[in-house]
């Protein structure tokens, strides 16, 4: 029981005010003090005092022995709480251990004053104050790192919309979570060990995908992917994987971190999306031949460049296969007209011209005739009809054409 | 392709010039050099340009072209560009290129009967 220290406790106590101001003068002085305790010292204060109490507390308890007493065990307790209070606040372990260790600098030069008389005595005390300070800090330092582990595994273990899993340097898996289980349908029990080509197609380990990831992960720190991998019955999924290489502070290579996603969902939701607007597109611009040497062309929904692009390549493409001088071009299914789509329209018409074909525009309904006269845009060289069979009968004169009924009368002039 | 290589041919009383798919600024200044002397020596009626092989067309092509086409009208005579690919109208319109007054054929064929008047025919339904 009690090597010494009994004197120490005196000490401490005799000086308790002083010892606490000294100390965090010398914490405040301390470069790595930062953020709310700088400019609340008072918290500061508060842990300081706390863990004095505790430690006088036990101190005049125990004489001080460290041992499993409930003093000693106080002590570290209110020393947890300090260190996660200082935790939240942004300080790692190792900072608050060396704050506690920094309490030794000025309980340790009381006790040399009052002491000197004695150098016995004061050995005794002083190793154990010492003894006592580094072991507290090491008790502190070892729970807090205990405890972010746990909460680091609780997290990696209970997220279950990513796989989050560790390889080995050589790629085998040596840890699992709850989201990889769901994802790839394999226990822990039963990839732990394995090499993570078992997510592959064999086409793509044959390539050497794995290694080839591998290989950019170790070199760049980072890969990044999407693409299809395998689950444990055979089916396929589409992720987003990301590979990290884990290395120590002497940077050298001790894993990879996977971190995946099945994005299958998205990728479906993203391909239908894709083939829809690609259908829209090419149901929204269907040139047809409606008699030798005519083509007529309903446009549908409004004309941004795009389309107004891949409406000319079609229309000039089939004007060309047709061998065809008139086009019909029909705006009836055009909501409204702008400038912009007016533009491109003449463009359109011009195109057609310069292979040696002309466009009658039909369609124009009096809603857009008004809307074109009151923006101003000149038409007047484009021959334009409100009705497609009024630009066909216009197709059939300029192609010296007529249509006759069975009995010889010509027909068209009353539609 | 060479200007010495530009053939200007005589069909009947209408010029037939097959343009060169790349033509240069030299090719093209030497073309209608060719095509004005030869409107003078025959007394043309019509000029066929037939650009069915051209690839590409830039601005001096294009406002050779038109010049050219003013030049035979003012000399008596009409012109027709023939042939001109789908790729070229569109690029040539995206660029804001344009032939002016020129008339304008899907092939030979057709140009020849508008530079004849004379693509009559009927049809019955």
């Amino acid at each position: 029981m009690a090597v010494g220290t009994s004197g120490a406790v005196a000490v401490l106590e005799k000086y308790k005010s002083r010892i606490l101001e000294d100390w965090i003068e010398g914490q405040l002085r301390d470069p790595r003090i930062r953020g709310e305790l700088f400019k609340q010292p008072d918290a500061l204060q508060r842990q300081c005092q706390d863990f004095i109490d505790a430690l006088v507390r036990a101190a005049v308890a125990e004489g001080l022995d460290y041992d499993d007493s409930p003093q000693y065990q106080e002590v570290k307790s209110v020393l947890a709480d300090v260190a996660e209070e200082r935790r939240q606040q942004g300080f790692d372990a190792q900072e608050t251990a060396a704050a506690i260790i920094s309490f030794k600098d000025h309980w340790i030069p009381l006790l040399q004053t009052e002491f000197q008389d004695d150098p016995g005595a004061l050995s005794a005390e002083l190793i154990a104050v010492a003894k006592l300070i580094d072991s507290l800090a090491l008790a502190m330092f070892e729970q807090t790192l205990r405890e972010t582990e746990d909460r680091a595994r609780l997290l990696v273990e209970n997220v279950k919309d990513y796989a989050l899993v560790t390889l080995d340097s050589g790629g085998h898996v040596i840890s699992w979570n709850a989201g990889a289980q769901r994802i790839t349908g394999y226990r822990a029990d039963e990839i732990l060990g394995r090499h993570f080509s078992c997510f592959y197609s064999a086409d793509d380990v044959q390539q050497g995908k794995t290694e080839r990831e591998l290989n950019t992960a170790s070199t760049d720190g980072r890969f990044e992917d999407e693409g299809w991998r395998t689950r444990k019955d055979g089916s396929r999924f589409w992720a987003n994987t990301i590979i990290t290489a884990l290395r120590d502070r002497k940077s050298k290579l001790q894993g990879f971190a996977l971190v995946s996603r099945d994005i299958s969902e998205r990728k479906r939701a993203e391909e239908q999306i894709k083939r829809q607007a690609r259908e829209i597109q090419e149901l929204s611009t269907p040139v047809m031949q409606v008699w030798q040497g005519i083509v007529a062309a309903p446009l549908i929904g409004s004309l941004d460049s795009q389309r107004t692009q891949q409406f000319m390549e079609r229309l000039l493409q089939r004007i060309v296969e047709t061998n065809s001088p008139v086009a019909l071009v029909d705006i009836t299914g055009v909501p409204t007209i702008d400038t912009q789509t007016a533009q491109h329209i003449i463009e359109t018409i011009s195109a057609v011209r310069l292979l040696g074909a002309q466009v009658i525009l039909t369609g124009v309904r009096p809603t857009t005739a008004q809307t074109l006269v009151h923006l101003g845009i000149d038409l007047s060289n484009i021959i334009t009809r409100s009705s497609l069979a009024g630009g066909l009968r216009v197709a059939l004169e300029a192609l010296d054409l007529e249509v006759l009924s069975k009995n010889g009368s010509r027909q068209g002039d009353t539609t | 392709m060479t200007s010495e290589n530009l053939a200007v041919l005589r069909v009947g009383d209408v010029l037939l010039v097959t343009v060169p798919s790349d033509p240069d600024d030299e090719t093209v200044t030497a073309l209608q050099e060719r095509v004005l002397q030869a409107m003078e020596r025959h007394e043309a009626k019509g000029l066929m340009l037939d650009i069915t092989t051209v690839e590409t067309m830039d601005s001096f092509f294009a406002r050779t072209l038109a010049e050219t086409a003013q030049m035979v009208t003012l000399m008596g005579g009409r012109t027709v560009i023939a042939g001109m690919r789908a790729s070229v109208a569109i690029t040539a319109t995206q660029l804001g290129l344009t032939l002016g007054k020129v008339r304008t054929a899907l092939d030979v064929d057709r140009a020849l009967k508008l530079l004849d008047g004379a693509h009559r025919k009927r049809a019955r339904t």
